[in-house]
């Protein structure tokens, strides 16, 4: 009760106060209690919500005569217009037209033959006896005209339907009358007292500014109450776990990638040791450039990768033991993987050792399906370091497994790519969905490296993250990654592992 | 990668001992196989492109054979006698063919299907179809040696499945795998092969004879590969020839051409050698010579010591190993991947980000900040979509689809786009990408951002751009500009230190009503490399 009290506004305090004489309506209320009609009624929702009084609705209708109805009940109706202008000679419908406008003739011609008023004979207008009594004492219906010009509760007139049946001449309209009493619990709490100290809804600055805020009290809130919602701008929740991954390779001393997406074959797959005959290596796998068809090689290197798929170079392999071909090498695409961008990193620096990471877009030659996307974010990285192992590679693939999966139970099976060997496939045991491949790792080919000018182990992976996210964000379909809806957009926590 | 199917009583039957599922479940990842599922015995596993010699039972018994321990024969071959003649006619059409006979068969269910799966494998996984090397199948006893390899101009034969004879040209317009290979073959130029008696056994690569196929009767097979890749057609005959060697005696068929004798298929001896210490430290293992002999056996290897290193013998049907780390590899996946102890790399080297990321975030932040949504759409787009702006857009030479056929130029379009898929949701929209663009073959990073509403102005994206460019640190100017997919007069390039930077302006209602978005749209686009 005490905190009732406390949450009571200005205007319910004087409500009640109101009330304790007992019923009153609306506009009764608003006299005795002071305050505007409005004020009474919002007062009135607030005071009922917290059940101190109870509001009853009457409703009554109205009725009245609009425009039109208006002029029939001064000039009388077109059909008594009519007999006025019979009685004053007129005697054929001309006349009559004459006298009332082509219009209301028509409708005061058939009243006069549905009422019986008067007859038409080889033209000439004739009174009824009907006719020649309504002149004298005028239409039944004249009565109720004149009492429905001024706003009448419809339940005294019984005659209505009458009226009624002339179309469109009165209108309508209903008053809704609340009265108010105040509850049991209304009146106790009115019993115990309420002070009508005034309280003030608004800080404002002319308060802070004047010190008037001293001697004010403010009513207190219902902060139970719901807001109304509020649009704000966030990151694309797909790009933001991409973006936390970043972070987290930045903190292992991972140096970030960016190298171009429309790629020569050569970077794509002949520097990576994947020969020209290669299946993958054709239209049905891979998106080609229309314009331009072809791009420059890097002379000196793609003599050592030329050499290499020959006959080995000097790498220690036999090669792939074929006429290489630079006009194919030169072809433009889309690059299906970044591991181009890693052997660009690794001919442009030379670096050992180094880290290298990026997080960005793969393109394959695929039909867009629930399951699968033309273009996709891929993590690819390599570290570069003299004799490193494949222990150390599959060291930093279950450290992977256990930040980016969240488990510690992984398997890795032998894998087969055409740039590394040893080359794996991590495969993480979800805690509630099972087995998820992870993706693929190696330790990068002899032919790979050389040739690159590094003489070093590198070791190489490419993490897809499409499945982790979407089980992050609660997706089925992998195209939702690139969701166009609004709605979802910003309806997805940001807070989501 | 490929999948083949093979049956658990099958391969039971071929490595000599039962084995049951569990343990085969344990093998196959080692293998380098996959099991994808197991339905009443029957199996699907996944294999890797780079061992076409698992793509049947065959291979898979042999691989599990030297797995667990069981030793495999030597392959041989003992020579048959019987003699082929590779006609010049062949030189320039479809000049490689290689044969081989396999007696004593037991032609059940199991054969023909895991036959016909290892034919169709190798011509789509391995020889990128029929034209670089095809296989055909035979009845031994059908016909006569010496047979003959040759070209012909016109031909008549009763095709596989059909009942009168035909012309080639028939073949090829008739038959339904006439009608699929007719590409592959040059009009009046028809590869055949012809027994003594000049019976067609089959016109390679479209098709064998009705004469000569498979029937329950069959005890003897010849097998024939040709095409017009040599190095493919030897290994394909080899790849058959060890296969079919599980299921009866294979024997060879001497090829004439005019200017050598060779006996097929030809089973070259290679060695590979292999120091210990490169296989320790590429490993970060301590093996002993010894050890890594036994590892090698168990993946099918011969090997022997010589002083510090094992040189190992390649078996004649791999074709994928050149360098000693492919026995490195071999060597780690008989050891078990998942029982080598894991290390972590102790490499110090220092995290970086890359400057144009450093950018594109603060630019987010700006854009969030003015209470824009950040979205992400693809970089793969439709030309009929961006045809309405300037600038010129990269075009795909093999596209899937028209919602796909080129990469953006503008972030503009697909924005536009996911407005008016968002037509029903309340406005305002407020969205932005910051995102890679390709201009002619560049990779380039733009910032877009569209604002939809009821009231949607030029004043109020310049608003923006101004806080942009305070916040980034550079000036800009605009120029008046009439790109047709803003109204006249309300839009600008931007321009910094001489260099357009990029748009911005009020999108013309032609493009909105074409679009179907039904409120007035501001936007603006900026190069993130630029400024």
């Amino acid at each position: 009760m005490e905190l009732i009290k406390e949450s009571l506004h200005e205007h319910e305090k004087l409500v009640l106060k109101a009330l304790k004489k007992g019923e009153l309506e609306q506009e009764q209320l608003s006299k005795a209690a002071g305050i505007p009609n409005d004020s009474v009624a919002r007062a009135c929702l607030w005071l009922q919500a917290k059940e101190l009084v109870e509001i009853k609705e009457q409703k009554t209708e109205y009725v009245q005569l609009n425009e039109e109805g208006l002029e029939y009940a001064e000039k009388g109706l077109p059909e008594q217009q009519a007999l006025n202008a019979i009685a004053k000679g007129a005697k054929t419908v001309q006349d009559l037209k004459k006298a009332l406008g082509d219009k209301k003739t028509g409708i005061a011609l058939s009243w006069l033959m549905k009422r019986k008023l008067a007859e038409i004979n080889r033209g000439t207008l004739e009174l009824t006896q009907e006719g020649q009594k309504a002149i004298k004492t005028g239409l039944p219906e004249e009565k109720t005209l004149s009492l429905l010009e001024k706003k009448t509760n419809i339940e005294k007139i019984p005659e209505l339907k009458i009226i009624e049946q002339r179309g469109k001449i009165i209108k309508k309209t209903h008053e809704i009358k609340r009265t108010t009493k105040l509850t049991t619990k209304g009146k106790e709490l009115l019993k115990e007292g309420i002070k009508t100290e005034k309280t003030v809804n608004m800080l404002t600055s002319q308060m802070i500014k004047t010190g008037s805020w001293k001697k004010t009290k403010f009513r207190q809130y219902n902060i139970q109450a719901p807001s109304p919602p509020l649009k704000i701008g966030k990151k694309q929740p797909y790009l933001e776990l991409l973006n936390k991954a970043r972070r987290y390779l930045f903190s292992l001393g991972f140096k970030e990638l960016r190298y171009p997406i429309i790629e020569t074959e050569f970077y794509n797959f002949d520097a990576l040791y994947q020969p020209q005959f290669h299946p993958a290596r054709s239209t049905k796998d891979t998106y080609y450039i229309k314009k331009p068809e072809k791009g420059t090689l890097p002379k000196d290197y793609a003599q050592k990768v030329k050499e290499t798929h020959e006959n080995g170079w000097t790498t220690g392999s036999k090669g792939w033991q074929y006429k290489w071909n630079p006009e194919k090498a030169k072809q433009m695409l889309l690059r299906t993987h970044t591991t181009s961008s890693s052997i660009r990193a690794m001919h442009e620096h030379n670096e050992i050792p180094a880290k290298y990471f990026t997080i960005s877009r793969n393109f394959r030659r695929d039909v867009i399906d629930a399951t699968h996307l033309p273009e996709f974010f891929q993590c690819e990285g390599i570290i570069i370091q003299e004799n490193m192992n494949f222990r150390e590679l599959l060291g930093m693939l279950s450290e992977f497994a256990k930040v980016f999966a969240g488990t510690k139970k992984i398997r890795f099976n032998p894998d087969f790519f055409p740039y590394t060997e040893p080359s794996v496939e991590l495969v993480a045991e979800h805690p509630t969905l099972g087995e998820i491949e992870l993706g693929g790792a190696g330790m990068f080919r002899p032919e790979v490296r050389l040739p690159a000018g590094v003489d070093a182990e590198v070791m190489a992976w490419g993490l897809g993250f499409d499945r982790l996210s979407m089980i992050k964000l609660g997706l089925e379909d992998i195209r939702e990654l690139f969701s166009h809806d609004l709605a979802w957009l910003e309806q997805t926590k940001t807070r989501n592992d | 990668m490929p999948k083949i199917k093979i049956r658990q009583s099958d391969l039971n039957a071929l490595i000599g001992k039962k084995v049951s599922l569990k343990e085969l479940e344990q093998i196959f990842p080692n293998i380098k196989c996959e099991l994808e599922n197991e339905i009443n015995g029957e199996i699907e596993l996944e294999t890797t492109h780079d061992r076409p010699d698992l793509l049947s039972s065959e291979g898979i018994a042999r691989a599990v054979r030297s797995y667990i321990g069981i030793k495999n024969k030597d392959v041989t071959f003992a020579k048959s006698g019987l003699e082929c003649t590779v006609d010049k006619s062949v030189q320039n059409i479809r000049p490689y063919s290689r044969m081989f006979i396999v007696r004593n068969v037991l032609l059940n269910d199991a054969l023909i299907e895991q036959l016909m799966q290892l034919q169709e494998k190798i011509h789509v996984s391995y020889t990128s179809g029929r034209k670089n090397a095809s296989i055909g199948v035979y009845d031994l006893d059908t016909f006569e040696f010496p047979l003959t390899y040759c070209v012909k101009s016109h031909i008549n034969f009763t095709p596989l499945g059909e009942q009168e004879p035909m012309s080639a040209q028939e073949v090829l317009e008739k038959t339904e795998k006439g009608k699929e290979y007719a590409h592959l073959v040059t009009p009046n130029k028809y590869p055949l092969i012809l027994d003594k008696k000049n019976l067609v056994l089959s016109m390679p690569p479209v098709l064998n004879s009705e004469d000569t196929k498979l029937t329950s009767r069959t005890k003897n097979l010849f097998v024939d590969v040709s095409g017009e890749d040599g190095r493919l057609v030897k290994k394909v005959c080899v790849l058959m020839a060890v296969a079919l060697s599980e299921r009866g005696k294979v024997e060879t068929i001497t090829m004439h051409y005019s200017d050598k004798r060779v006996e097929s298929p030809e089973l070259k001896q290679e060695t590979l050698e292999v120091k210990i210490d490169y296989i320790n430290i590429r490993l970060g293992l301590e093996l002993n010579i010894k050890q890594a002999i036994k590892l090698l056996e168990k993946s099918g290897f011969k090997a022997k010591e010589k002083r510090d290193s094992i040189i190992a013998e390649i078996p004649c049907y791999r074709f994928d190993l050149m360098h000693p780390i492919d026995l490195v590899e071999e060597i780690a996946m008989a050891y078990g991947y998942n029982k080598i102890e894991q290390l972590m790399p102790k490499v110090y080297t220092k995290g970086e980000s890359h400057p144009i990321e450093d950018l594109t975030e603060k630019a987010q932040d700006l854009l969030v900040g003015a209470g824009f949504q950040e979205v992400l759409t693809y970089m793969l787009t439709s030309s009929k979509l961006l045809t309405a702006y300037g600038g010129e857009y990269t075009e795909l030479a093999n596209p899937v689809s028209e919602e796909h056929d080129c990469m953006r130029h503008t972030l503009i379009p697909n924005l536009l786009a996911l407005v008016s898929e968002n037509r029903h949701y309340p406005l305002p929209h407020k969205v932005f990408e910051a995102g890679d663009i390709i201009e002619k073959t560049k990779t380039k990073r733009k910032l877009a951002a569209v604002l939809v509403d009821t009231q949607a102005t030029f004043t109020q994206v310049k608003s923006i751009l101004d806080e942009i460019s305070k916040n980034l640190d550079f000036e800009y100017t605009l120029e008046q500009s009439t790109e047709k997919a803003f109204i006249p007069g309300r839009t600008g390039k931007i321009y910094s230190k001489k260099e357009e930077i990029g748009i911005i302006g009020e999108i013309h209602p032609m493009l909105l009503n074409q679009m179907e978005i039904e409120h007035p749209v501001a936007v603006l686009e900026l190069d993130l490399e630029k400024i």
